[in-house]
């Protein structure tokens, strides 16, 4: 499916009709643990109704901030515990070494947990591990905001040949790897605060698979392997 | 024919050039030696970056007076390093007799990769050697004369049969410390057949631990890591864009870059149009939080159509304090365990 359609909304807010995609943007830093059953449960039905899939909000499970894919007959299909934390949440919750890419009729994709957008390397093993989407859900207390960080998803998009939907609780943008005429720097959606918000993402701008010259093909993992232990500190 | 005229020119620039007559013009400028190492300071290192503006130069001294220039400049502004862009070692050709020849068969053939291929395989083949002996002497004598560390850019060397794209530092005696060969090429340096280097190299200087990174892999994740990894606080990363999309990449790659890794990265440009045209600012960048208006951008040079320069007081001690909350935390396992496994499928691919 080439065409996704995508709405950001409030948690649990009806959804733009002719939605396939919901991502939650949610004013809360997360869901609580001992909330997180009854937020999930909501959120089946929600996907099941609205019969759409549904990136939840950010949920604290088992000690781990996550997100969740349900699809849209309200079945969970994914999920991603943090690799990274605010540096504000250390010491409360864990951070995972899981890397999962949810195959779907949209693509394949990576749900990137708050502040893992961030960090260039989970991109980076995203992109080598076949994401070619995304979804990005981000906390960002309104006194914190930095719209340069989005210049560097764009470049990240760029990098690792793959689209991005970053959704916080302020805006959201939509980008794209490549530079066209309608989306100058590869924004196709540039920090829209409106909720809902609809957007109808064409990812036949971009095919990963039939570039020749994928960012990636440049890369040498043979002269990474040889300086392990410095790329890991 | 032009084969002949390539001969031609590449005699006439052995016969204009001699290490002699570089370290003439540059005693001639009778260049004070500054104190600017004399006291290196982690709270204020002090680095330049050139935006050379391309021109052609007719004679050798016209080259070497402008890179003194340069030089000279960074250096009254209390540089310590002072760095200069990616074919930076390539401008000396404008020497050349038949110059005007080459650009119209440049032109000719710019939109033809395999002709541009050859063309430039011709070049390098005919000029490298005594652009490189150029480009190095005059460095290597600037470096000397101001008493400064100065990373050259970077020029093509052909070594045997074999050829490399490499950039080099050299010490406030006009010795070279060391060298960095070019890691991931691009499309055209690849038809070219440049030999991407296999070090990745870290060096000690009175104002810093440096690593220089040339072209985009100053804007490549990996070696940017393993470079701050091996202990780097300064990235100079000698670049060369040609489009504007390739710039403003280029300024969000850098910027994505030092907030991630909590590094300093000096970008020094070519700029101007001399067949073709060299976008890009040099500029220096720094993580979010400890630039003055939290944009990345410690200094950077206004306009991107002249040359130059950009001296960029930097903070090594900043590098370690203060992590930004979102970007600040890193997980090594992480990296260890599923970007190493990434990497592992991809050898395999290739």
């Amino acid at each position: 499916m080439s065409l996704i359609h995508l709405c950001v909304t409030r948690p649990l807010t009806p959804p733009v009709e002719g939605t396939d995609l919901v991502i939650f943007s949610d004013i809360k830093n997360y869901v609580a643990q001992w909330d997180n059953q009854n937020f999930l449960a909501s959120c089946k039905k929600y996907a099941q109704s609205y019969g759409v899939y549904l990136l939840t909000s950010r949920v604290v499970a088992d000690g781990y901030l996550c997100l969740f894919l349900f699809d849209d007959k309200g079945k969970i299909i994914g999920g991603q515990r943090a690799v990274s934390l605010n540096l504000s949440y250390r010491g409360t919750l864990s951070r995972s070494t899981d890397l999962n890419i949810v195959r779907t009729k949209f693509g394949n994709l990576f749900l990137a947990v708050d502040v893992d957008i961030y960090r260039p390397e989970i991109l980076r093993a995203a992109a080598l591990s076949g994401a070619e989407i995304i979804l990005s859900s981000q906390f960002i207390p309104l006194y914190d905001y930095q719209s340069q960080k989005l210049g560097q998803l764009a470049f990240q998009a760029a990098d690792n040949g793959v689209y991005i939907v970053n959704v916080s609780n302020a805006s959201t943008s939509v980008i794209a790897p490549v530079e066209t005429a309608s989306c100058p720097g590869g924004f196709l959606v540039r920090e829209d605060d409106s909720v809902p918000l609809f957007y109808s993402l064409d990812t036949g701008l971009y095919k990963k698979s039939s570039d020749p010259a994928s960012p990636l093909a440049r890369l040498r993992p043979a002269l990474y392997e040889k300086y392990a232990s410095y790329l890991g500190r | 024919m032009l084969p002949v005229k390539l001969k031609l020119s590449s005699f006439a620039i052995s016969l204009k050039f001699s290490p002699r007559r570089v370290e003439h013009i540059v005693a001639k400028k009778n260049s004070e030696r500054s104190q600017n190492l004399a006291a290196c300071s982690r709270d204020g290192v002090r680095v330049g970056a050139a935006q050379v503006e391309v021109r052609r130069y007719r004679t050798l001294a016209e080259y070497v007076e402008d890179m003194d220039r340069y030089v000279a400049k960074a250096v009254h502004a209390g540089a310590q390093i002072v760095a200069f862009p990616h074919g930076c070692g390539l401008l000396p050709i404008g020497i050349t007799p038949y110059f005007d020849t080459l650009l119209e068969e440049l032109q000719r053939v710019k939109d033809n990769s395999e002709e541009l291929t050859a063309l430039l395989l011709q070049l390098l083949d005919e000029f490298s050697s005594s652009l490189q002996e150029i480009f190095l002497t005059t460095f290597s004598a600037l470096a000397k004369a101001y008493g400064v560390y100065i990373m050259a850019g970077s020029t093509y060397v052909l070594e045997g049969d074999k050829l490399y794209c490499r950039s080099y530092l050299l010490d406030e005696n006009g010795l070279v410390l060391g060298t960095q060969d070019l890691l991931h090429r691009s499309p055209l340096e690849k038809a070219l057949g440049v030999v991407p280097g296999e070090e990745i190299r870290v060096f000690d200087t009175k104002a810093g631990r440096v690593a220089i990174l040339i072209g985009q892999d100053g804007r490549t994740l990996e070696p940017l890591r393993i470079a701050r990894g091996m202990g780097a606080e300064i990235i100079l990363s000698p670049s060369g864009s040609l489009t504007p999309r390739q710039e403003s990449l280029a300024d969000w790659g850098y910027k994505a870059a030092a907030d991630a890794l909590a590094v300093y990265i000096a970008a020094p440009v070519l700029s101007g149009t001399m067949g073709v045209r060299f976008c890009g600012r040099a500029a220096c960048y720094g993580p979010l939080n400890i630039t003055k208006e939290r944009d990345g951008i410690v200094n950077q040079v206004i306009c991107d159509d002249a040359g130059g320069l950009i001296v960029s007081r930097l903070n090594l001690e900043q590098l370690y304090a203060g992590f930004d909350a979102y970007t600040g935390d890193s997980n090594p396992e992480f990296i260890k365990t599923q970007l190493m496994s990434a990497y592992q499928k991809l050898t395999k691919r290739l």
